[in-house]
């Protein structure tokens, strides 16, 4: 019998780094977008014990999280959703191209890339938010490590680099 | 001429550079301007128009005569403002508008004629014949007049562009910057303070005045360190351009002009920064004064001069001569005799001036002319009606002082007159959120800019609610700035205002006289303030010369409008980030890997990289290659990755409701498991989009858009849940990414399937427009029984990761079956010949009605565009129809764009008749087909029609056809 081999959407692309940058991709985990068809709340509380987070927010912790997605959406990340009474739940996991920006310059970096604010009082810890990189359409997310950047996955190359264009652009 | 122990130049660091081929010395410290006076390089440029020698004229950024430029080859960089260029080691720089040299330019002869190039000749003397403007007039004036060349290759330097964002922006580091920062930034404000030098201080870097006791240059570097200490953004080499709405600014900063050139790292780095107050400390421009040949080289502003003494190290000249209206010249004097410079005089215009200055002293006198052929050697003065000449190779002039007004301006602000100054100030509140402070609010003494620049940046902290300081104001030299106007020195001759655009006093009156009286026709009639400085240096003495014409005050003349930028800003940097790959983000499918890998020449949908053909080794034309990939469709299997097609994910109890809104046909009634094909419509009745929505679960539908509209059928769902049918509880989002989606289409397409497929199907589990969820080679995919090229076909979907495996797979497959994979050319030819509609039929002007689809508006339900659609035009039997067109001789090649005419008639607009939408060569009926629109069309079957593509010159006989060239029954499809 055959056997399909799994790619991740930066394979053979990251990591990357540059002074006070490092650019990695995280390992694959579960995303699923859930839309509110009634009472999502509620049982998104009893399946995973987690809250609908604010607009531009996210509830959770590493390994099981919920991230204000859109308008209409949240991003479960990292348990397999099961059945939701009340949500329309849509895989995901192999849409996105995620990338993880940690190090001591990487806001300095995002700046040649993203027009969204990332002064601690702005977007602290735990925010989200759907933005610019480049021309890309993205999620930017703010973990207590780093930055969490979404782009769409066939945009993957074109991420990297701006990436690296970024990174030269630090002076 | 270098000065003994003063300036701020390094010089234990001397650094070599060229000027016009020839090797001189600076120092680190100085910009290029410096360096050609040290080394007592006075011509450096020729003049726009008239190719007069010109000098350096200023020391900043306002600088209108020495435009050099910089660097060598595809880097090379025109007009660069000498004062504005820091000094490096290697630096390469080259004069412009000049030939064969600086010294004998031949085009000189063009000041000769002066009499009769005066403002306006251009309008009034190249009308005719009007065919000679493009041909000869215009080429030869562009030669003739102008100023540096791009080198006509790519640019091989990185731009950049990034986001700033604070609560203070402080434009400008002088004195008021300097405060206004401090002010903000002790208030615990985020504070951005930027200036266009590579040091803070502004005027203070050039003026030996004392601040608390310590020379101002000094008091000011060591504020500059502190303030950076206590955490203010300094950001230097950056030009704050252009002030926007919602408190954004435009800045450019320049990275590389200091140093060599780099191709790693930005040249140039243009900034929005948003701000939530800001503060203008963009400090003044000091003015000439008009008189006959005042732009001779040597003639420089006495501040400039200033500037060029304390900060460089650097005499302009051996024997000085100063003259003024206003008493700042008088520094000049001192300063100059304080670095052992000789002064000839100081004028002042003013008979009741009090000059305190050890050099002879004219008050109540004008200069009214200069001598020297390519420098100025004397200049002429008038002293109560007597006319006298006195030795000088520098004239230092001060009209007066400007308020940097000009970012006030660009959100439509008009200045005011101020006439204790005698110059234009900035309006109150012109720009929402912005505060002026320092000497562009009109504040000429260094006290009075170091307290308005902390009052302002304490009131800008309390306006955002935080707690400003109350600053101390250092103690620094006070007092009136007391000035007597003075624009145009009268008398015969030329005296010159605008020297970059070689404007003279007389061509303004000239303008007034032939009633060019408004300011903004007079700028344009006599190109005032059009060249790159944008007039900074003569626009307020150009207006009051016409008010004075005009008989108007200044008040009423008022001044032309000011836009940013506020100094020039290559293209480049506008643009950066979207050179080279950084155009549009590329969309790459899974398959893209393996497709190169075959040599698969790519072409752009939209964003995304398709495959045109997959060439077989032996072949020579693209047609070959497509030919052959269309009968491995035809005849055996291919495979074709169509994950591009948009996929919206649709579930909720209103789902089919919703569907049937957006959709003409009917999709609550389609059976779990099917797919059904569905026309979208616009609002106004035309279609926007087709495509196959799958029904997944009883709540769960699959749409597929084309690749072309998928963001746009998003949009549109968006649009419609959102503001036209909000009480429907559904929820959609995007899958396109999620999924890698190959189409198998051939008669053996079922074959190849099953052998990948963890369950096989048959034609009873799986018939035609069916659906479902199955295992694909161990991973949960889908499946579609869909056929977008006639034949047996089927579209397997996997999660992308999956992707690159499978689509290696399938055409392995596929070529041990006598298949293979096939690109968008095979896609495109079997679709036509199928007589299935693309963008190229449904353009955005074509009905449901027009593309025979009009039974597909169900009339038992109402949806977007179906009343729209009913209108009379869009029915009328005479609109032009969708027909199938095939050349009565066989080998005749076929072309999209083509029009459609009568036999018989000629082809002009008025006999048109239709035209050609999609044109391919047929390898199955081996001759060109085409696809497109005939008024009347299907009415008119077997029909000749004239094909006429004028631009490609073709012109032959086809017949009109059913656009189903193939299988009309359908029969391979349910095969």
């Amino acid at each position: 019998m055959v056997k399909l081999i799994a790619k991740s959407a930066a394979e053979g692309l990251l990591p990357i780094s540059g002074p006070g940058v490092e650019v990695t991709e995280p390992a694959m985990e579960v995303l699923t977008s859930l839309g509110d068809i009634g009472g999502l709340a509620a049982s998104l509380r009893k399946a995973h014990g987690l809250a609908l987070p604010e607009a531009g927010g996210m509830t959770g912790t590493e390994g099981k999280r919920c991230v204000w997605f859109d308008l209409s959406h949240v991003m479960l990340i990292g348990p397999e959703p099961g059945a939701l009474k009340g949500g329309a739940v849509t895989d995901q996991t192999d849409a996105w191209c995620r990338v993880l920006l940690t190090g001591s310059r990487v806001a300095e970096m995002l700046a040649y890339l993203t027009p969204l604010d990332l002064r601690e009082a702005s977007f602290p810890i735990g925010s989200a938010a759907r933005t610019q990189v480049g021309h890309m359409s993205s999620l930017i997310l703010r973990h207590e490590g780093g930055y969490e950047l979404f782009v769409f996955r066939s945009m993957a190359a074109t991420l990297v680099h701006e990436l690296e264009e970024a990174i030269k652009s630090l002076p | 001429m270098r000065v003994e122990g003063k300036g701020r130049i390094d010089r234990s660091r001397p650094v070599d550079f060229h000027f016009d081929g020839v090797k001189y010395g600076g120092y680190a410290g100085d910009t290029l301007a410096s360096a050609l006076l040290a080394n007592d390089i006075r011509l450096v440029g020729r003049s726009f128009k008239y190719h007069r020698p010109r000098g350096i004229l200023s020391a900043g950024s306002e600088e209108p005569n020495a435009l050099m430029t910089v660097g060598e080859g595809a880097a090379a960089e025109p007009n660069i403002r000498a004062p504005m260029q820091e000094l490096y080691d290697g630096l390469v720089a080259r004069s412009q508008n000049a030939w064969p040299s600086l010294k004998y330019d031949v085009l000189e002869a063009n000041d000769l004629l002066a009499p009769f190039l005066s403002a306006g000749f251009y309008y009034k003397t190249f009308m005719w014949p009007k065919s000679f403007w493009e041909g000869v007039y215009e080429p030869f004036i562009r030669r003739a007049a102008g100023l540096g060349a791009l080198s006509g290759e790519a640019n091989p330097s990185m731009y950049a562009r990034a986001f700033a964002e604070c609560d203070v922006l402080v434009i400008g580091g002088g004195p008021a910057g300097l405060r206004a920062a401090r002010a903000a930034v002790e208030a615990g404000l985020d504070v951005i303070l930027a200036d266009e030098s590579w040091e803070m201080g502004g005027r203070l870097l050039s003026e030996t005045e004392e601040i608390e006791g310590q020379p101002a240059a000094a008091w000011a570097e060591a504020e500059a360190v502190s303030l950076a200490d206590m955490g203010v953004r300094m950001m230097t080499r950056t030009t704050v351009t252009g002030a926007y709405d919602t408190g954004v600014f435009g800045a450019l900063e320049k990275r590389g002009h200091h140093t060599p050139h780099r191709t790693d790292a930005p040249h140039e780095v243009f900034w929005r920064i948003a701000a939530r107050r800001a503060v203008l400390c963009a400090g003044a421009l000091e003015r000439p004064i008009a008189f006959r040949n005042n732009d001779r080289p040597g003639v420089m502003t006495a501040g400039a001069v200033r500037s060029y003494v304390n900060r460089f190290g650097v005499a302009p000249g051996k024997r000085v001569a100063i003259f003024g209206n206003n008493d700042s010249a008088h520094q000049t004097a001192r300063d100059l005799l304080g670095a052992g410079v000789k002064v000839t005089a100081v004028i002042d215009s003013r008979a009741d001036a009090q000059v305190d200055v050890d050099a002879p002293v004219i008050t109540g006198g004008k200069v009214v002319g200069t001598k020297g052929r390519l420098g100025l050697e004397q200049i002429i003065v008038d002293e109560n009606g007597t006319t006298r000449s006195l030795m000088a190779d520098c004239l230092a002039i001060s009209g007066g002082w400007n308020p940097t007004v000009h970012l006030t301006c660009h959100m439509n602000g008009r200045p005011v007159w101020e006439p204790s100054i005698a110059s234009f100030v900035p309006a109150e509140g012109a720009v929402p959120g912005l505060s002026v402070a320092g000497s562009a609010a009109g504040i000429m003494d260094t006290f009075g800019c170091l307290k308005s620049g902390a009052e302002a940046g304490a009131a800008a902290a309390k306006d955002l609610g935080a707690k400003a300081p109350k600053l101390p104001t250092p103690h620094a030299s006070a007092g009136t700035y007391q000035i007597e106007p003075l624009w145009a020195v009268p008398g015969k001759g030329r005296a010159w205002l605008d020297f970059q655009n070689d404007v003279t006093v007389k061509d303004i009156k000239q303008a007034a006289q032939e009633n060019y009286a408004s300011v903004e026709h007079m700028k344009r009639y006599t190109t005032q303030g059009m060249a790159t400085d944008q007039g900074k240096n003569s626009n307020v003495a150009a207006l009051a010369i016409l008010a004075d014409a005009t008989g108007r005050g200044l008040p009423e003349t008022g001044t032309t409008t000011f836009r940013p930028p506020y100094s020039p800003v290559a293209i480049a940097a506008m643009g950066a980030g979207a050179q080279g790959k950084g155009f549009a983000p590329r969309r790459f499918t899974t398959s893209h890997a393996a497709t190169i890998k075959r040599g698969a020449p790519m072409i752009e949908a939209g964003l995304w990289y398709r495959p045109s053909y997959y060439p077989e080794e032996g072949e020579t034309h693209w047609r070959e290659s497509c030919d052959r990939e269309v009968n491995w469709v035809r005849n055996v299997v291919g495979v074709c990755d169509v994950s591009t097609l948009g996929k919206i994910d649709i579930q909720g109890p209103d789902a089919a409701a919703f569907l049937e809104m957006v959709y003409t046909g009917a999709f609550s009634t389609l059976k779990e498991g099917r797919v059904r094909y569905g026309l979208m419509l616009r609002e106004d009745g035309h279609v926007m989009d087709d495509g196959t929505t799958a029904r997944m679960g009883p709540e769960h539908y699959v749409m597929t858009t084309t690749t072309a509209a998928a963001g746009q059928v998003m949009r549109h769902l968006d649009f419609v849940h959102q503001c036209l049918a909000p009480e429907l509880n559904v929820s959609f989002i995007s899958t396109t990414e999620q999924w890698a989606q190959f189409a198998v289409a051939g008669p053996r397409s079922r074959e190849l399937l099953n052998a990948v497929l963890d369950t096989a199907i048959d034609d009873e589990s799986w018939p035609f427009m069916s659906c479902g969820e199955i295992g694909v080679a161990g991973v949960p995919g889908r499946l579609f029984r869909i056929s977008f090229s006639g034949e047996h076909a089927y579209e397997v979907a996997v999660p992308s990761r999956y992707g690159d495996s499978l689509f290696r797979l399938l055409v392995a497959q596929a070529e041990a079956m006598g298949g293979g994979a096939y690109g968008m050319e095979a896609l495109n030819v079997m679709r036509i010949e199928k007589g299935f509609i693309t963008h190229a039929e449904i353009h955005g002007r074509t009905t449901a009605f027009d593309i025979g689809m009009g039974r597909m508006i169900s009339p038992k339900k109402d949806c977007i565009g179906k009343t729209m659609a009913a209108r009379p035009g869009l029915v009328d039997e005479d609109r032009e129809q969708l027909v199938g067109l095939k050349p009565v001789d066989p080998k005749v090649s076929l072309t999209a764009g083509a029009h459609l005419y009568n036999d018989g008639t000629s082809p002009v607009a008025a006999n048109d008749q239709g035209y050609v939408t999609s044109v391919a060569h047929s390898p199955t009926l081996g001759h060109d087909i085409a696809l497109g629109f005939v008024r009347g069309g299907r009415d008119r079957m077997g029909e000749t029609m004239r094909f006429w593509d004028g631009l490609r010159d073709i012109d032959t006989v086809v017949e009109i056809c059913s656009p189903v060239f193939l299988d009309p029954e359908g029969e391979k499809l349910r095969g």
